[in-house]
Order: structure tokens, then C-alpha cells, then sequence
């Protein structure tokens, strides 16, 4: 439902991601890449089809539990410090407690902000906000992490600890989708791209494929999509 | 906001101040009320007859010529800004305070004002960026929702405690007098709260505007006095036996659905023991009149109603979505 009107946001998407893969997922704005990132993430009731989040239906929510997300604005409780707030999202993710006590300071200082952990975070620039929204993101250590619009707002050195995390992520067999709508920003990153234009998915597979043979209908696609963005 | 009301109330309950009073009956003895003044037309015929001089002058030297010894106590507000004579106990007079400050400022005017306040809160808690990471977490939804409304409860109940436990303080510091009933208005009036804000969190979650909970719940504050009013009346005007039988039943049926502000505001009267000083206000011994009338029954079906509220938004909450 759109402002009273019903809309089919989606039609006839079939995509999945692998353990140990990073797939990132493309469009223009009103696609759907936001509905498709709802959907599995429990935060939209689909109207048909079958969605399954980490090998189970998207009913049971325990398996959110594995899951890390980062949205692309933040809005936390200003007046929480950083650790409170990681501890408050990672007993929000069944993390036991004891566990929280040692991964929450470990993932402070990952993220460079072990000094301002007892801050208010109404005193955080909007880069710090959006680098303890990926602590926030990996407090339970997820099996699946998914990163929306994740390079907003970081500066040079917080997107390279960005790539290196998505990297680790990789490494430990885990599956990370980032969702952007710029191919510049996730083209070093991702394993496979996955394109969708209003509501279709226009392209799936990976990028070097994709540049192999650039006379396919998925580059057509892409640079109607995204314009020429993909070439930079 | 709601520290600053407080902080005006116990400034204003240090600068009171009551002298001049004297007991006029000890522990445990039951306290009596004058009679109401004659009628000026029976004074009149019985004095024409009998010659019967009543003066209701409240100069103790013409009442102690006439053989009665009267209290020349005085309370005095704002620093002695403002004197008033107390012709009672001076325990009446800060049972006085204790009903203004627990039925008008905290029942009536911080009960509006903490509504006003807190009606943004679940709307900001449902904001897309704020609510899309909390409900991408295994918590249940409903276990969210609950959790937010009883943090508020709890953040409210602390207001009040403070509110209570200064004012309280204050009173005593300032005229000796200890009451303890005064610290029945903490779960009564956070009960009336948690009635009225589980409509806002209704609200809330149907319509995630901020706007709409403070109208919403103010409108419904006041259709809640009117129901509440009107079911008294209709049971009780002589007019009242013409009304259809449906409206009767009707209006039954509303009072036991809705919040009764007319039934707290009683039990709070008798909770503080105000009718040992005051007499009780008309409506209030309407409601009293009746067999049918209990107290707990009332608060009973008002927390009922509140947890059927909270239940519809609960589900409404799981269903939508964000």
C-alpha cells in the first residue's frame, strides 16, 4: 500500500546468496530493492510468493538472530552512549550478556571509537554514527549481513575499514548483501550483482561476466538503470 | 517540564506556613461536621417569636462574649504573601493542599500535560529508521510494543514519586504534619495514566502521528469525563425514568467500557482521607449512593478495558507493515 493505493512493488523476483559470498543489490530509486530488503527482514508481509531467510521461512523470526542489519539512516536514542546502545541492540539480538562484556568493547575499538564509548552519541559526527551502526550491525555476529546504502555519510578511512570488514565477512563463510544505488561504490566489493528496475529483476550475475560481454542486454540494462555510473 | 511543575509546587508547598491552631479533638475521634446555616427566613420568624440573636460574625472577641472560644489560626502562602484565617486544624488545612496538589495539579493538570508529552513517544519509537532495526531483531513484536509502554509507565511513576515524596516533604517540614494517605495518589493516579495512555499507544500504532495521539488523547480524556458524567446523571435524574430503556443500557454500557475520571477522582478523595475534612463534593455522593457502586470494581473494568486496548495494539502492531 502506497498513499491509500495499492501497488505491486515486486513481480516474479528470484534471487538467493550463498554462505561466504557478497552480493550486491542494484537499482534506481523505486525499484524495489527497499521492499525486497523489508520482506527479508521481516518488516513486510509479502502478498504471495516463497521467501526464505538463512535456508527457513521468513515466519520464524528466531532466525533474525543471525542476522546483522544496517539502515541507511540512523535515528538511536540520542541520549544512550555507544556501549550502552551496543549492549541495548545485542540484548535485543539474544546475545547472552556475558558475551556482550567482552564483544562490545572489542567492537569499539574496531570501529576506532574505544574513547568516546561513554559518550552521549548527540555528540557523534554523522561518520561515527554510521560506523557504530555497523557494530550495531555485527553484535551477534551474523550469519547473513545486510548493508543498506552502507558508504553514506563514511569518510575515506571508514569505507576502507568498511571493505575490510565486508572482506572478513567473506572469508568466515558468511553472506553479506549490500544494497546500493551506485555500482561505483560496491563494483570492488561484490562477488554478484543483482539489478532490479520497477520491480523486476533485470540482471543477475557477476560483474566480470558482465564486462566479458558487454553487447549483453544485462549492460543495456544497467545503464538504463543507473545511467553510466557503472563504466566509472 | 513535568521537574518543573514539581520543583513550583514544592517551592510553593515550603512557603507555607500555619499558626494560631489549636486541636480540636484527639486521635481517633471521629470528626463532625456543623450543621449547615439556617435558612435567613427561619432565623427571621424564630426570632421575631423567641427574640434569638445569631451572629455569624468571625470576630473571637463577640463569639467569646457570648461564651464560645474560636481558633484564630492563620495559613500563610507565598512567604506570607498571601494569609488566610483557619478556623479548623491546621492538619485540615495542609489535608487541603494535599487534595489540590494530588486531584488538581497532578490528577487533572500533570495528568494532561504528561498525555500532551508522552504522546510522541511511540510515534518517534515507530519512525521507519528508528523502527526497521529494532523490529529486524528476534524480539517479538508485541514484546517491543509492551516493553516501550511499561518503560514509559515506569519513567512516569518516577515523576510522580518525586512529585509526591517533595511535596510531601515539604508539607511536613514546614507544618509538622505527617499523612501518609497523601502517597495513595502515586498508584492511583499512575493508574489513571496507564488507562488513558494505552489509547495514545492505539493511536500510535495505527496512525504513527504524534499529532493525532495528542488530540486523540485529549478528546478521549474528555469524552471519558462526559460518558462518565452522563451514565451518572442518567441513572440518577428524576428525568431519568422517562429515558428509553436502550439509552439507559447505553449509557451502562459505556460507563463499564470506558475510563470513570469521576470514579478515580472519588477513590482518590477517599483514599487521602478528605472526607474527614471536607464534605464530599455532589457528584461524588451521587456515585456514592449507589448499592451497585464499588470501587474496585471500577478500576477493575478500567484495566480490563486498558488490557483489551493494549491487545488491539499489539496485534495491529505484528500485522503491519513497516
Amino acid at each position: 500500500m502506497h498513499r491509500g493505493q495499492m501497488i505491486q512493488a515486486l513481480r516474479g523476483v528470484s534471487l538467493g546468496i550463498e554462505p561466504g559470498e557478497v552480493l550486491a543489490l542494484l537499482g534506481p530509486n523505486r525499484a524495489g530493492k527497499t521492499t525486497l530488503l523489508k520482506i527479508l527482514l521481516g518488516l513486510c508481509h509479502p502478498s504471495g510468493g516463497r521467501v526464505f531467510r538463512l535456508s527457513r521461512p521468513i515466519s520464524q523470526r528466531s532466525t533474525l538472530a543471525r542476522v546483522g542489519y544496517m539502515h541507511e539512516n540512523q535515528a538511536f536514542p540520542r541520549y544512550l552512549t555507544a556501549a550502552a546502545l551496543l549492549g541495548f541492540y545485542g540484548q535485543l539480538s539474544l546475545v547472552p550478556a556475558s558475551v556482550l562484556r567482552a564483544r562490545v568493547p572489542a567492537l569499539l575499538e574496531r570501529m576506532g571509537l574505544t574513547d568516546r564509548a561513554h559518550e552521549p552519541i548527540a555528540r557523534f559526527s554523522k561518520g561515527m554514527v554510521q560506523r557504530l551502526a555497523l557494530a550495531q550491525a555485527l553484535i551477534a555476529e551474523p550469519d547473513l549481513l545486510v548493508l543498506d546504502e552502507p558508504m553514506e555519510g563514511l569518510d575515506l578511512g571508514a569505507r576502507r575499514l568498511l571493505q575490510e570488514i565486508i572482506q572478513e565477512q567473506r572469508h568466515a563463510g558468511k553472506a553479506v548483501l549490500v544494497v546500493s544505488h551506485a555500482l561505483a561504490e560496491v563494483a570492488q566489493i561484490c562477488d554478484r550483482l543483482a539489478v532490479l528496475v520497477e520491480g523486476r529483476l533485470a540482471y543477475l550475475g557477476s560483474l566480470a561476466s558482465l564486462l566479458r560481454d558487454p553487447d549483453t542486454g544485462g549492460v543495456r540494462t544497467l545503464e538504463a538503470a543507473l545511467g553510466t555510473v557503472y563504466r566509472s | 517540564m513535568m521537574l518543573v511543575v514539581t520543583a513550583i509546587c514544592v517551592v510553593f508547598c515550603l512557603s507555607v506556613n500555619v499558626s494560631g491552631d489549636v486541636a480540636l479533638h484527639s486521635d481517633g475521634e471521629p470528626a463532625f461536621f456543623l450543621p449547615p446555616p439556617p435558612d435567613h427566613s427561619t432565623v427571621a420568624s424564630a426570632g421575631a417569636s423567641q427574640n434569638v440573636r445569631l451572629s455569624f460574625e468571625t470576630d473571637p472577641a463577640l463569639a467569646r462574649r457570648d461564651g464560645v472560644e474560636t481558633i484564630s489560626g492563620r495559613m500563610t502562602l507565598g512567604f506570607g504573601a498571601v494569609s488566610i484565617p483557619v478556623s479548623r486544624e491546621r492538619s485540615d488545612a495542609v489535608h487541603f493542599l494535599q487534595l489540590i496538589l494530588a486531584s488538581g495539579i497532578a490528577g487533572t493538570f500533570g495528568l494532561l500535560l504528561t498525555l500532551v508529552w508522552t504522546a510522541g513517544f511511540v510515534p518517534t519509537f515507530l519512525d521507519p529508521s528508528a523502527a526497521s532495526v529494532l523490529l529486524a531483531k528476534p524480539i517479538p513484536r508485541g514484546q517491543l510494543l509492551l516493553g516501550k509502554y511499561i518503560g514509559v509507565l515506569a519513567f512516569v511513576g518516577f515523576q510522580l514519586v518525586i512529585f509526591v515524596a517533595l511535596t510531601w516533604l515539604a508539607l511536613g517540614v514546614r507544618t509538622k504534619v505527617w499523612d501518609v494517605a497523601y502517597w495513595w495518589s502515586v498508584p492511583l493516579l499512575l493508574i489513571q495514566f496507564a488507562i488513558f495512555y494505552s489509547f495514545s499507544v492505539l493511536l500510535a500504532v495505527v496512525t504513527r502521528s504524534t499529532v493525532a495521539c495528542v488530540f486523540g488523547c485529549i478528546f478521549f480524556w474528555l469524552l471519558a469525563w462526559g460518558i462518565n458524567y452522563g451514565s451518572i446523571m442518567a441513572r440518577h435524574m428524576p428525568q431519568s425514568q422517562y429515558l428509553p430503556s436502550s439509552t439507559v443500557a447505553l449509557a451502562q454500557a459505556s460507563y463499564w467500557i470506558t475510563p470513570k475520571p469521576i470514579d478515580a477522582g472519588l477513590i482518590l478523595f477517599n483514599a487521602l482521607n478528605a472526607k474527614e475534612h471536607f464534605e464530599k463534593p455532589s457528584v461524588y455522593k451521587l456515585v456514592e449512593s449507589e448499592q451497585v457502586f464499588s470501587p474496585q470494581l471500577s478500576i477493575i473494568s478500567s484495566l480490563v478495558m486498558t488490557g483489551a486496548v493494549l491487545a488491539s495494539s499489539i496485534h495491529e502492531f505484528r500485522t503491519a507493515d513497516y
